[in-house]
């Protein structure tokens, strides 16, 4: 394998390449220290404590459409630019991901949430087949345009059968503001390299994200709306694969807890049960009779189920709630 | 009490499944649409708390 001269020098020089870097770390952290930078940050870490963004200016004025926004991001580029040339090995330190159709920079993310540069493509999206479906998740979540325009949809969920579908033109300025909800932006088509500033923020709690299909309105897949639940479910799984038994109680606390999934408590019911048939059965038994949840109707027929199976189970009172 | 162990295997899911986080039916939604920023968020997410 060839490389570089340059490349080459830097792979034998660890240090010389850490300092490459270390300028790119320098010109980012020098910018959050500008007052812009600051203001931002301190906005930020409110919002992500559950501060509305209308009391959070420096934020919300990002998503007036005003073009505070773009004065951001120049400001930003400017400041982080003159490192390339000074170090052109280094990297900018901040998270990215790059696709044919879309470049994802995240400029910050606390909590449950993500202030994202999103670049899309014109070419990269062509390429792919157009969107037939749209997801929604449990989140807030506000779109700016900075630069370029394009061709999308906003696409309404009201609850009555179907979806409502709006075309939508992008363009700089055009701000949204939506519960992601009932609201998703689809974006179709992009002219050159459409630029957009999201800022999203996840709302903890049982909700999954729905996708549904455009043309029908039927739900075709829905799916864990944080990383936290899908994590739990594979913990889950696992001590009931270790055969962990001291861990019933945490699973029967976790399949009454109507502040998790669905899907997550299920599956920790079905653990405990298969771990721990007494502790399993009390929190079947518990969760059968709680009214309004979502749960109970599954629980009160599995119950059924394991009695007609196992007739003695039928003593077995539930666990306190 | 003699109780019975009982088989995982036998103990029904719940009737609408739900997927992992980040997944989706259908890939152009997961590019055009609000969740560019789970791709992002995905591996960090992950691992991040461990």
């Amino acid at each position: 394998m060839q490389f570089h001269p340059e490349i080459r020098a830097l792979l034998e020089d660890p240090a010389g390449l850490q300092a490459q870097q270390a300028v790119h770390s320098a010109a980012y952290d020098a910018w959050r220290k500008t007052p812009q930078g600051a203001a931002l940050f301190d906005a930020f870490a409110a919002f992500a404590a559950g501060t509305p963004l209308s009391a959070l200016p420096p934020l919300a004025a990002l998503f007036d459409g005003s073009g505070t926004a773009r004065a951001l991001v120049a400001g930003l580029a400017a400041a982080l630019l003159p490192a390339f040339a000074r170090a052109p090995f280094g990297q900018v330190p901040l998270r990215h991901h790059a696709s044919r159709a879309a470049t994802t920079v995240l400029l910050a993310r606390e909590d449950n949430a993500s202030l994202t540069l999103v670049a899309l493509d014109g070419a990269g999206l062509a390429l792919q087949a157009e969107a037939i479906s749209a997801a929604f998740a449990p989140a807030e979540e506000w779109d700016v345009v900075l630069a370029g325009t394009g061709a999308g949809r906003l696409v309404e969920r009201r609850g009555a059968p179907g979806l409502k579908v709006h075309p939508l033109r992008l363009e700089p300025g055009l701000a949204l503001g939506r519960d992601a909800a009932r609201e998703a932006l689809l974006v179709d088509r992009a002219y050159g390299t459409l630029l957009l500033l999201r800022l999203r923020r996840t709302i903890d709690g049982p909700h999954p994200v729905r996708e549904f299909d455009l043309a029908t309105g039927a739900m075709i897949h829905q799916s864990a709306a944080t990383a936290r639940e899908s994590r739990s479910e594979i913990a889950v799984a696992l001590l009931g694969r270790m055969g962990r038994k001291d861990a019933a109680p945490v699973l029967s606390a976790l399949a009454r807890d109507a502040t998790r999934s669905d899907m997550l408590r299920w599956q920790a019911l079905r653990e405990c049960l298969a771990l721990d048939t007494l502790a399993g059965f009390r929190a079947l038994a518990a969760l059968a009779c709680v009214q309004g949840d979502p749960l109970a109707r599954a629980a009160g027929a599995l119950r059924a189920q394991l009695i007609e199976q196992h007739p003695v189970l039928q003593d077995i009172e539930p666990c306190p709630a | 009490m003699n109780l019975p162990q009982i088989d995982i295997a036998a103990l029904p899911n719940l009737e609408v499944m739900t997927g992992m986080f980040g997944s989706l039916a259908h890939k152009a939604a997961l590019v055009s649409g609000d969740a560019t920023v789970i791709v992002i968020t995905f591996l960090y997410d992950f691992i991040g708390d461990l």
